[in-house]
């Protein structure tokens, strides 16, 4: 009698519970050998588990990662997340594991890129590509005002699961941020993060402003910098650690167009992410090789325009340009790319692209790729797709066909 | 011991049956508004479509979905779409979006947010949820041809609501 009446409960109460849970897994088998290198056996095998389970408005998450070779010296299997939630249309409490921003990531962010693995170059050893925050967060956004604060120490994504001790999470950081909406299409904000490690303590601010102008012109624009330290206010030298980001676009007809400015200073915290203002390519000659930023000093523009018409016709033109001085050197990054579609009918799209650059840093002088995408819909679920891409570069010769 | 942890299993498995929900979650448009679900949903039906200004097959599809929005919008279908660019891309959306021509609202979910409630993982993702904000239909990927589905889809389900309605 007990027995039944605990499956009845168990039936009745989940089908008013309304809780969900979801079950996501990555695994990965590599077999291989790396040449040159001692042991140079590659075999190896990945598994990543996801667990989550939603009742109401209260979610937990789990992440279970294991990594294993026929060699068995690295291997490890480590329950890397756990996280329990509460979030309600304007109220959102965490505790545990979470990713989280700061304005445009001058200050903090934390990211996941599901299903992507990353590699630790010198062991070999396999994780997953996340930089998350264990602590607590408490978020709370209305039509007026948003509030965010939290505690906690952010992953240092380039030592893998097995490494021990606090070196994957040496920081812990105490952040607040407001961003307050008064005045129609306006919003100003603010950040204070303090930073203890090692018994050393660190503190930055920084304040934003985003808006809509006359001619549908919109702006974003972030200042953030060390506190203390000699550090002035507002200074935008090589003196100060600071990290400037500035944003405009503009639409107009068929025409769009964004423009892009950046100066980082002395700004490399391991847990932020400035924005790079590199174009993010889709075609596989140019998505493998990109420029990484540099926010111990950068500085950068990057400009784009769209044009898209009527017909189904598009454009697009990008310019980017980034001088960085990590050293004593000054690297210059430059990338010009156009890409025109024509569309010949509703069911087949023509796209031609044209790429140059050079980087400095990688000795690419000049880099040329070209490409060429034919799209046909024949019938509903069928069509056909023909992708040619050329990348050669100068001065390294490298070349490559996709 | 042995019926409790049965019972625990039970209730676990039987909650899998049924299917998931929107949440009324806020998030902010283009124009630096904050906007809620509860304000942009539509009567019948609302069809969120996650997308990036990096993927290829969701900008090959958006061009679909805004003829279906144009098509479908006075029937009681309310489109949304949700951005899931990183602060990398965040200047360039909304000239995307007008040369796009959306129609329809489009939100800015950067950090990921409305992504990891609703379990979605692969871009781009279209979720149809009916007005009591069940989750009814979830397509990820996009291939040329999928528009017709989504479109007999967004049939099915109106042709569901009204004889509903008629009860």
């Amino acid at each position: 009698m007990k027995n039944r009446l605990f499956i009845w409960l168990a039936i009745f109460g989940a089908g008013r519970a309304w809780a969900q849970l979801a079950i996501g897994n990555t695994a990965e088998y590599q077999v291989g050998n790396l040449p040159f290198e001692k042991p140079n056996d590659l075999t190896a095998f990945y598994n990543q588990l996801n667990l989550s389970y939603q009742w109401r408005d209260w979610r937990g998450n789990i992440k279970l990662e294991r990594f294993q070779r026929p060699r068995k010296d690295k291997d490890y299997t480590e329950l890397t997340q756990r996280s329990l939630r509460y979030a309600n249309r304007s109220l959102d409490l965490a505790l545990g594991n979470f990713y989280e921003i700061i304005g445009r990531g001058l200050l903090l962010r934390s990211y996941e890129i599901p299903g992507a693995l990353l590699e630790n170059p010198g062991q070999r050893i396999r994780y997953g590509f996340y930089r998350d925050i264990e602590g607590a967060l408490l978020k709370y956004q209305s039509e007026r005002l948003d509030l965010k604060l939290l505690r906690g120490k952010p992953l240092l994504n380039t030592f893998p699961p097995n490494f021990t001790g606090d070196l994957r999470r040496r920081h812990l950081v105490d952040a607040v941020e407001t961003k307050l909406r008064l005045i129609p299409d306006w919003a100003v904000g603010g950040a204070y993060l303090r930073d203890h490690r090692g018994g050393k303590l660190k503190e930055y601010g920084a304040v934003s402003l985003s808006g809509n102008l006359p001619h549908e012109i919109q702006l974003y624009s972030e200042y953030a910098q060390r506190l203390g330290g000699g550090n002035k206010r507002f200074d935008l030298s090589d003196h100060s650690s600071h990290a400037f980001y500035t944003s405009v676009n503009f639409v107009a007809g068929p025409f769009g167009l964004s423009a892009e400015y950046k100066d980082y200073n002395d700004f490399f915290l391991q847990y932020n992410d400035p924005p790079p203002l590199i174009k993010e390519h889709p075609y596989a000659v140019l998505n493998r090789s990109t420029h990484f930023i540099e926010p111990r000093n950068e500085t950068g523009w990057q400009m784009e325009i769209f044009l898209n018409t009527a017909q189904g016709h598009t454009a697009v033109f990008n310019w980017t340009r980034a001088d960085s001085r990590p050293f004593q050197n000054n690297n210059r990054f430059e990338e010009w790319f156009a890409e025109f579609g024509y569309a010949l009918d509703e069911q087949t799209t023509v796209k031609t692209f044209f790429d140059r650059s050079e980087d400095q840093l990688l000795f690419e002088k000049d880099r040329y790729a070209a490409g060429l995408y034919l799209e046909r819909e024949w019938l509903q679920q069928l069509g056909t797709s023909l992708d040619e891409n050329l990348r050669r570069a100068g001065q390294t010769g490298a070349g490559a066909f996709g | 011991m042995r019926n409790i942890i049965f019972a625990i299993f039970l209730f676990i498995v039987t909650t899998t049956v049924f299917a998931g929900k929107v949440p009324d979650f806020r998030l902010q448009n283009l124009d630096n508004k904050t906007v809620s679900y509860s304000q942009l949903k539509g009567k019948k039906l609302t069809v969120i479509d996650f997308w990036a200004t990096w993927c290829k097959p969701c900008v090959r599809s958006i061009p679909k979905l805004v003829k279906l929005h144009e098509q479908y919008e006075k029937q009681g279908v309310q489109f949304i779409g949700v951005n899931v660019d990183g602060t990398r891309n965040l200047p360039k959306i909304k000239p995307f979006v007008h040369s796009l021509k959306i129609a329809y609202p489009v939100l800015l979910d950067v950090n990921n947010d409305l992504m990891n409630k609703l379990k979605v993982t692969a871009m781009p993702t279209l979720i149809i949820a009916n007005a009591e904000d069940e989750i009814i239909f979830f397509h990820q990927g996009y291939r040329p041809g999928d528009e017709k589905t989504i479109e007999a889809e967004i049939k099915k389900l109106l042709a569901a609501a009204e004889s509903a309605d008629e009860k």
